[in-house]
């Protein structure tokens, strides 16, 4: 688990983005794997929290493609929308996405996911990198290098 | 789909900084007058004393004037918020590849037995 985070030079806030990663062995083909993400019906069964209601997932399999999802917590509905950046199957894939919890500040991600053949084995390695909404808005409205940091360590991520 | 709070914004925000992580290094070790913490540092004590009222923002830091010194100290552990967000991260992701090898063992499953 790594968290990382950069501050700009004279601000408490704006421009911190951190980052988080697990890493893990599983018994099926990088294909499998991959589609598992990919594919909408598999998805359903396996992404979201057991016991969640309502569960509605888009998945386009392609970069440019939509991937959202929401469902519905005790809190209210909580929405997750985003675009793939980059999809290389089955090595790995590129999403960015903002999340809209019933009760807490939106935030954005960028997900790199790899899959990288183990023998008959696979290693994927999940990792994210955060900002929050409110910083993207920051960002957009005149601090620069944000968007800048959160795709260098979405890049240093995925060279790993 | 990881739950955080706007503390942990903050709080990641402030020990975000190489500067302010080896001022909390330092004072783990006890509490410093400002003129202590900048020592290590090519700063100017104004320098220094911004850093420490960020973390002094978060609650990482406390201050109080003894004399003509400004003696720091470290704050309530807010940096809990910090572990909380990686070990919520973290148990969020083993369950969720939980189920992905749960869901891919019972595909290889079906198809063995459709092969059968």
């Amino acid at each position: 688990m790594r968290v990382r985070g950069r501050v700009g030079d004279d601000m408490p806030l704006p421009g911190t983005t951190y980052e988080a990663s697990v890493e893990r062995l599983i018994n099926a083909s990088p294909e499998a794997v991959f589609d598992a993400f990919m594919d909408e019906t598999a998805q359903a069964e396996w992404f979201a929290d057991p016991g969640l209601t309502e569960v509605s997932i888009t998945v386009e399999p392609r970069t440019g493609g939509r991937w959202d999802c929401s469902f519905q917590t005790e809190g209210g509905r909580y929405y997750w929308t985003g675009v793939f950046l980059e999809v290389d199957r089955p090595r790995r894939f590129v999403a960015e996405f903002t999340t809209v919890p019933p009760d807490e500040d939106p935030f954005i991600s960028t997900m790199t996911v790899t899959c990288e053949a183990r023998g008959a084995q696979t290693f994927i390695t999940v990792t994210e990198v955060h900002a929050s909404e409110r910083r993207r808005d920051e960002a957009q409205g005149g601090i620069p290098g944000m968007l800048d940091v959160v795709q260098r360590f979405a890049e240093e991520a995925s060279a790993r | 789909m990881v739950q955080y709070s706007s503390n942990l914004d903050h709080t990641l925000a402030a020990v975000a900084d190489p500067t302010r992580r080896e001022i909390l290094e330092r004072l783990a070790r006890g509490p410093a007058s400002v003129s202590e913490l900048a020592e290590p540092f090519q700063m100017s004590l104004p320098g220094v004393m911004k850093h420490v009222r960020i973390l002094e923002g978060v609650g990482l830091v406390e201050t109080h004037k003894n004399g003509r010194v400004r003696e720091c100290r470290l704050g309530p552990a807010r940096l809990d918020d910090v572990q909380r967000w990686v070990e919520d991260y973290r148990r969020q992701w083993e369950r969720r590849l939980d189920r992905l090898e749960a869901f891919l063992r019972n595909q290889q499953d079906e198809a063995a037995g459709t092969a059968e």
